[in-house]
Parts: structure tokens; sequence; C-alpha cells
């Protein structure tokens, strides 16, 4: 499926009461790459995501994941199939140890949500700290999740995302609070991860240079409506995403 | 050697305490330790989805006046023998729990909490006014077995039994599924969005916990002699709640020590000190201003003290 196209967005909108928050959306995710969505507050970009992943239910449209129709399954089942989401503000499980995190993700990959049998406290540690080495976070294996620093709360939502093998990686501003260069370091680290483990990314930026560099294709959202999708090149041509969204800001 | 988890350590040493001292006592001391030996059962089960889960259920006493009363009813009005009632009892509280379970876990958590303490109420008036299952007076073991009327087999029973459910119950903490229940405690949205099932395994978790709390209430009937409406009481349910809040929720062996301590002001202050639920609203009131997580927490807040002091020096 190498060049294909592996998730299918057509025709989806979403009310809320009189608001059309996505208004007749429609976008094809290509295998393999990773895709910016992008666009002013306001413009839609999370509620499609929340959409796509049935975290919201929407209005009216189609979502076709690896040639299957998923608007109509319940949102693990989505989950199931390969698309995980990591969320704008981290949900962790907080109490927990970082590699607790991950580790329930692992169980849950290996099918054993339902094993009652007792394990040893370093039950599959060895694995979930390998991923969480994968993030850069390996040495904080042990530190409880809520009390890590903001950026490193990020990598470990991240990790746990990572720990299920997803084929297709959804992010809600992945570098959103943090500081830039961080940013720039998570970024260049789900870039690795994408080619490495040959994972699709579909991701929210608001940070322009970011995007301009990380993305192999760029969407653009503004009141609900899809603009233009492009690579970064056709989209900094375009004129009216110039005016609408990019203005004098980019360089 | 392989180093013995403390907490698991803690549980036989209480349950040693509990074997040594049913065996040397006299039957009204013997009746006061059956009562505290099976609500450290009904306290470790109601933990699991209490502490473990983060689901506040109010309808714990529910399933444990379930347990003894189908048990005596079935053996009383169709004279079923005892090991087959047991086998029905089980099956018939299966059923019922998962039933109740479905219907309380609709819709969010804080709707679970209602609709569990509604479900608990409504089940104590029902069997209130239900001539069949004994109304206001309860029912009695018409066919016990022999050796079930003597105290000390009585008690020998429901210290065995209460052993190897909270070693079940310590067992099931720490597997997988242990796992995922403090996941589900901790951010269930997650667990969605990792493809688990968060109401089908909710609903496991409240049968496993709830028909642990079945068992407790047939030794209950058995300690008794017969099923009373006290074992149905939604006051029960606070208990529950109370016994997990005073020992700590967070720690394995947190219940077992509110379950002793609030069974043994109910049993045995009760009966010298007119003013024993005051007493309880102070203990209560002082642990959870004092120590959040409970009397166990004291431990860990002891310890550290006594390392600070030692590394001041």
């Amino acid at each position: 499926m190498n060049g294909g196209i592996i998730l299918r967005i057509e025709h989806i909108s979403k009310n809320f009461g009189a608001i059309r928050a996505v208004d007749d959306v429609s976008l094809d995710i290509l295998d393999g790459e990773m895709h910016a969505i992008i666009g002013s507050n306001g413009a839609g970009k999370s509620t499609l995501m929340d959409l796509v992943c049935r975290r919201t239910i929407p209005s009216s449209g189609k979502v076709v994941f690896c040639d299957e129709d998923i608007s109509v399954l319940p949102a693990h089942e989505i989950a199931n199939r390969g698309m995980c989401k990591c969320f704008q503000i981290s949900k962790l499980f907080g109490e927990l140890k970082a590699f607790e995190n991950v580790r329930i993700a692992l169980v849950k990959r290996a099918g054993r949500v339902y094993d009652f049998l007792p394990k040893k406290k370093d039950f599959l540690k060895k694995e979930a700290i390998e991923v969480l080495r994968s993030v850069g976070l390996a040495d904080k294996a042990d530190e409880t999740a809520s009390l890590l620093s903001y950026g490193d709360q990020r990598r470990l939502e991240i990790a746990i995302t990572l720990a299920l093998e997803p084929r297709l990686l959804i992010l809600d501003e992945p570098t959103a609070g943090v500081a830039r260069a961080e940013g720039y370091e998570i970024m260049k680290m789900i870039r690795n991860l994408a080619q490495r483990k040959h994972m699709t990314v579909m991701f929210i930026e608001h940070d322009m240079e970011i995007v301009f560099n990380y993305a192999d294709r760029i969407s653009v959202m503004h009141n609900g409506h899809h603009l233009a999708t492009g690579t970064p090149e056709e989209v900094r041509q375009n004129s009216f995403v110039q005016d609408a969204y990019i203005g004098g800001n980019e360089r | 050697m392989k180093k013995i988890d403390k907490s698991l350590l803690f549980m036989l040493l209480v349950f040693g305490i509990y074997g040594v001292v049913g065996v040397l006592s006299s039957e009204s001391v013997t009746a006061i330790l059956g009562r505290i030996v099976v609500m450290t059962l009904f306290a470790l089960s109601f933990n699991l989805q209490y502490g473990y889960s983060g689901m506040v259920s109010l309808g714990h006493s529910l399933f444990f006046g379930m347990g003894g009363y189908v048990l005596v009813l079935i053996m009383s009005h169709y004279g079923i023998a005892l090991i087959p009632a047991l086998l029905m009892t089980l099956l018939i509280c299966f059923v019922l729990t998962v039933f109740v379970g479905i219907i309380c876990l609709k819709n969010s958590m804080e709707a679970f909490t209602f609709l569990s303490y509604g479900i608990a109420l409504a089940a104590l008036t029902a069997v209130g006014k239900w001539v069949w299952a004994g109304s206001t007076v309860g029912v009695t073991y018409q066919a016990l077995p022999e050796f079930l009327t003597g105290y000390r087999t009585t008690y020998a029973i429901i210290w065995t039994v209460c052993l190897l459910c909270c070693v079940a119950i310590y067992l099931i903490v720490q597997s997988p599924f242990g796992m995922l229940m403090q996941g589900a405690r901790e951010n269930e949205e997650r667990l969605t969005f990792l493809g688990i099932h968060t109401n089908r395994l909710r609903l496991v978790i409240f049968t496993v916990s709830c028909m642990f709390a079945a068992i407790a209430g047939i030794l209950y009937a058995f300690r008794n002699a017969g099923a009373y409406t006290a074992s149905l009481d939604t006051s029960l349910s606070f208990q529950a709640v109370i016994m997990c809040v005073l020992g700590g929720s967070t720690y394995f062996a947190g219940p077992i020590i509110g379950a002793f301590i609030i069974s043994f002001i109910y049993n045995y202050i009760s009966t010298v000190f007119p003013y024993y639920e005051g007493l309880m609203g102070l203990m209560i009131l002082l642990t959870v201003y004092l120590l959040q997580k409970g009397l166990v927490s004291l431990v860990a807040t002891l310890k550290e003290r006594y390392r600070r002091e030692e590394g001041a020096e």
C-alpha cells in the first residue's frame, strides 16, 4: 500500500448547535507521510481529528481507514485498527510511574487485558523501557508521570501510543507548551520513529517553522473549511492561504 | 531467597493472629472475630473497585446481603443440600451482579455511585416487605449441616475461606488485569484510545469485586445461622467506604486495618461505650484531615521522618 491512501476523509461535517465547526471536509492522507494540518484558532483542526478517531461523532460524512469504513465503529475499535491519538492536553495515568504508563499499552497489545494471573513487579518493564528509550525517557522510567516536566509528559504520551505500534499516529499539537528547541527535538524524534516503523503521522501544529520543516504535505483549514492541501512549496505559493492564514508572519 | 511482598506478609500475619486468637478464645470473642474476618474480605473486595479502579459504589451492601439471602432462602424453601446450594448461590449471584452492573455502568461514574446506591436501597426495602424472604425479621437456617453448628468449626471455615479469597484478591491486584484497573482509575479516556472497551473492563472489575462480597455474605450467614436485613443495610456500603478511607485505599493493607477498627468499634466498643458512633466520626475526621492517605500512610511518614533525622545527624 506504499504511496497509497491510508486515510480518506469524505465530506465530513460537524455541527455544534448552530455552529458548523467542520464543514464538508474531504482529505486524503497518504501512507507513510507526515501530514500537517494548519489553520488559525477555531479553524476546526482539533474537531477534525476528534471526528477521525471518533472522540466526537460526525454529523455527516465518512472516514475510510485502510480501505475500511470506520465511521460506524466505536472509538476503541478504531484504535484497535491501528489508529492512535495523542491528545492536546496530555492524557496520562498520572499517579503511575512512566514505565507503568507504557506497560498498560503493552499489556493491551499483548492481548492480556483479562489476564488475572499475578506477575512479577518487573513484568514487561524491559520492553516498556525500550519504548521509553525511543522517546528519550529511559532514565525517567521510575518517575511518577504527573511529576514529569511538561515536555517529558508529551514524550511519555507519545511513548504510550508508540507501544501499540500504530499505523497512523494522530498528534494534536505535539510541541504546544514546550520551548522551541525542545519542540524541534520532539518533531525530529517523531520523524525518525515514523521512518523507522513505517508509520503515517497526521499532526496539528501552530509553529510554521516546524510545519514547513517537517511536513511532507500540509492541509490548510479556515472556519471549518478545507482550503488547500499540498507540499510545503505549494502551500506557501497559494495566495488564498497567504491572505487567510500565513499573512506577513511567514518569511 | 525471594522476598515476600510487605503487604502480603502483613495480611498473612493479621490472619495468623485472627487464627490463633480464634482457637484460644471463648464463643463470644470468636463471634466478634468472625465478623472482623468477614469484614476484612468485604473491605478488600470493595477496594478492588474503590481504591484500585476509582469506582465509588455505594451499593456494595447489596452483594454482601445477596450472598447470604440467596443461600439461606434456597436452602430453607427448597431443602437443597449445602454444597449444591452453594454452587447455585454463586451462579445466581453472578447473574444478578452482571445484571446490576450493566445497569449501573450505563452512564458516567457519578451516575454509577447513585445508581448502585439506589438499587441497594430498593433491594433492602423490597426484602423488608417480602414475606417469602422473611421481611424485616430475616430467615433462619432450617437445614444447617451438623458440622456447621459448632462455633469453632464455623469460625475455622470462615477463616479459611476468607484467607483464600484475600490471597486471591492480592494476586489479582498483581496481574495485568490489576494494572488495567489502575489505568481505569487514572484515565479512562486514555484507555479507550488504546483500544480498550472500558465499559466492559469496568463491568468485569465490578463483577469480580461484588462476587467476593457475595462470598463474604455467605460466610456471614454461616456465622449468624441465617440471613437478616442488617446484612443488606446500605449503612454497610458506607462502612466499606469508611474502612478503605480510614486504613488507606491506595494501599493493599489499608482496608485490612480499616476493617479491624470499624468492626471492633461496632461490635465491641458499642457494647461498653454508648457514643461509639461519635468516636468513629472523630477517627474519620482526624485521619482524613491529618493523613489524607489513611492510617497506612502514617508508616511511610514516620519512616521518612526517621530517615531525615538520621540524615541530619
